[in-house]
């Protein structure tokens, strides 16, 4: 396994992210899925994974992206990845329609700038397709020195 | 899970949701209230809550307060600043109704855990009145 699969592995190592059941998918370059799970369903009348779920799903994308794009720096610079990871500063999430009652929900996200202290990125949510949004999320994050992840 | 997909007609507020039960989201008085939790951490090495578990603590804070006014809302958009860690412990939330219309309401909520004077988080949104 090379170490940036692993790396991206290790997205669905955090507590929240284990309990909600997200997973990585492997043939997209940053890509994470929300299976369908009743105990994480907002309002129960409509059915559909909560907006909060949602948001913690783009999150970790976003995260996930900037974890990505560190790495792809370092590399093109020919150095170690920079130790620490990075802190959310602002995320604000638009709500594009209702997901769909009972469906699984995606998220992709890419990283639009990397300074030395500060990653921009914008996300989206969608169940079958990327044309058919559910969610758009745009988002900075702090660079920080503490890791995310244990070596 | 059948019997939650299913309900329908019955509305149910917002501390009622599957997803609040999930958080243990609670609501004393006027303070939403999120007790400390393993499965909320998002970052094992500080340890920190996950950004995404006090975004969705902060909304149904402010959805919980619409419901107060008697009003079912869904969310149009959020915005989340992250002011400081937030550290595994409970945390409290307050939110404020700054516009509530016909249509839509604008509300603002504050976090915070030990000290009511220095939040961990607050959000913006806007909420689309459906009921």
């Amino acid at each position: 396994m090379g170490d940036a699969l692993r790396g991206d592995l290790a997205w669905r190592g955090t507590a929240l992210s284990i309990a909600m059941g997200f997973e990585t998918l492997a043939d997209r370059l940053c890509a994470m899925r929300a299976p369908f799970r009743a105990e994480l369903v907002g309002d129960p009348e409509g059915g559909a994974l909560a907006g909060g779920v949602i948001f913690a799903l783009l999150d970790q994308t976003c995260g996930m992206a900037i974890s990505q794009a560190l790495r792809a720096r370092a590399e093109a610079e020919g150095r170690e990845p920079r130790p620490g990871g990075m802190a959310t500063l602002d995320f604000r999430l638009d709500h594009i329609r209702a997901p769909r009652p009972g469906a699984s929900v995606t998220a992709e996200a890419e990283c639009l700038k990397l300074t030395g202290d500060v990653a921009v990125v914008r996300g989206w949510a969608y169940e079958e397709s990327a044309e058919d949004p559910i969610a758009a999320a745009q988002a900075a994050f702090m660079l920080t020195n503490v890791p995310l992840f244990s070596a | 899970m059948s019997e939650v997909i299913a309900s329908t007609g019955a509305q149910r507020p917002v501390a009622a949701w599957p997803y609040a039960r999930f958080l243990d989201v609670r609501l004393e008085g006027g303070v939403a209230v999120l007790p400390f939790a393993e499965r909320l951490i998002g970052n094992p090495i500080l340890p920190a809550l996950h950004g995404g578990a006090v975004a969705s603590f902060l909304e149904m804070a402010a959805l919980a307060r619409l419901d107060a006014e008697g009003r079912r809302a869904r969310t149009i958009d959020v915005t989340v600043d992250y002011l400081r860690p937030a550290r595994p412990v409970t945390t409290y939330a307050e939110a404020r109704i700054l516009k509530l219309g016909r249509r839509a309401a604008n509300l603002a909520v504050e976090a915070w855990q030990e000290d009511r004077n220095a939040p961990i988080a607050a959000l913006r949104g806007h909420f689309l009145i459906i009921g």
